[in-house]
């Protein structure tokens, strides 16, 4: 539990204890406690990130504006800036053997669309970024493979996840 | 302050100490990453092209249908799909300093382990050519040559290294 939440918990017992004490008083009061809970955000992986055929030795790149580009889908409050941070891969693995994956690409967009939006370097690092009107936001995703000679063959994969917070 | 507001506001304070822990958390999504990896090529060096006895001052060539002494490669890949080779071949075969040069190099490519019919000649050299492996992800290279031993070689064992380079 954080320090925050023992505080609150301290805080809720003695106004508990409080409320115990006083029943013998007899007279009430109300007043109304309001929150004005905003949407909560959803982070949809729509499409996975799609290299297809890969040759051994010979590098590939999927830009964050092709058909088999990734893309995630975000819903929440309209028009509120959400902060976001990409947990990359460094290898798609099939039995113990890697394939490096780099040279990420990506784009934010408001509309499910790579124009009219900004270009970014999907990272670790946070970025930020404004959910539409209507309270979406879209993300596309990009990068290159660097298959080795004699990688042998086979399906392999990695996950990419989008982190989004208010 | 009023008993239930003290409990109400104790509640707010744990609603709002709630929403800031779920704040950092954030919200997660994830997408999979996937790539085909085709077959791996793989080059074999399968018969050495051997000019057996070769005379001083008599030239010498093996044909590449030479089938007992024609060098081959084997090539092995993803099937029925285009390559790029190139071979990188000696100037001389060398003996203890000795130069014995050799050149006019000829050769055949084919998709079955045959250098008489099927194929298609080809003049090895250092530039970059294209094949397509055969449904069976097989190609099959023949090279010969000629050498031109000069009147007053030493005799002895002459080598060299011929290298095939296939890539996607």
């Amino acid at each position: 539990m954080t320090t925050t939440a023992k505080t609150a918990l301290a805080g809720l017992l003695l106004a508990l204890i409080g409320a115990g004490a006083s029943p013998a008083q007899g007279v009430n009061g109300s007043l109304t406690a309001s929150a004005a809970l905003q949407a909560p955000i959803a982070v949809t992986g729509a499409i996975p990130l799609n290299f297809q055929s890969v040759f051994p030795g010979v590098t590939k790149t999927v830009a964050y504006s092709d058909v088999t580009a990734g893309r995630f889908d975000v819903t929440g409050q309209a028009s509120t800036l959400v902060n976001y941070t990409f947990t990359l891969p460094a290898n798609l693995t099939n039995a113990g053997q890697n394939l490096p994956i780099g040279s990420w690409t990506g784009y934010v967009n408001t509309t499910q669309s790579t124009s009219g939006g900004t270009a970014i370097t999907p990272s670790a690092a946070a970025g930020s970024a404004t959910l539409s009107a209507s309270g979406t936001l879209y993300f596309y995703v990009g990068a290159t493979v660097t298959p080795a000679n004699n990688l042998p063959a086979g399906s392999y994969t990695g996950t990419v996840t989008l982190t989004v917070s208010y | 302050m009023l008993s239930r507001s003290k409990a109400a506001l104790a509640t707010l304070v744990l609603a709002l100490a709630g929403s800031a822990t779920l704040r950092a958390q954030g919200v997660t999504g994830s997408i999979t990453a996937t790539a085909a990896v085709q077959s791996p090529i793989t080059v074999t060096g399968a018969q050495n092209l051997n000019f057996q006895s070769v005379f001083p001052g008599v030239a010498k060539t093996v044909a590449y249908t030479d089938a007992a002494n024609a060098g081959r490669f084997n090539v092995a890949g993803q099937a029925s799909t285009p390559v790029t080779y190139s071979f990188t071949l000696p100037a001389n075969l060398t003996s203890a300093g000795q130069n014995l040069p050799i050149a006019s190099w000829t050769g055949y490519v084919n998709t079955i382990a045959s250098s008489a019919a099927g194929g298609s000649a080809i003049t090895p050299s250092a530039s970059s050519a294209g094949a397509t492996l055969s449904v069976a992800g097989t190609l099959f290279f023949y090279v010969g040559a000629t050498v031109t031993p000069p009147n007053n070689l030493p005799a002895g064992s002459y080598t060299g290294t011929v290298t095939l380079t296939v890539s996607y």
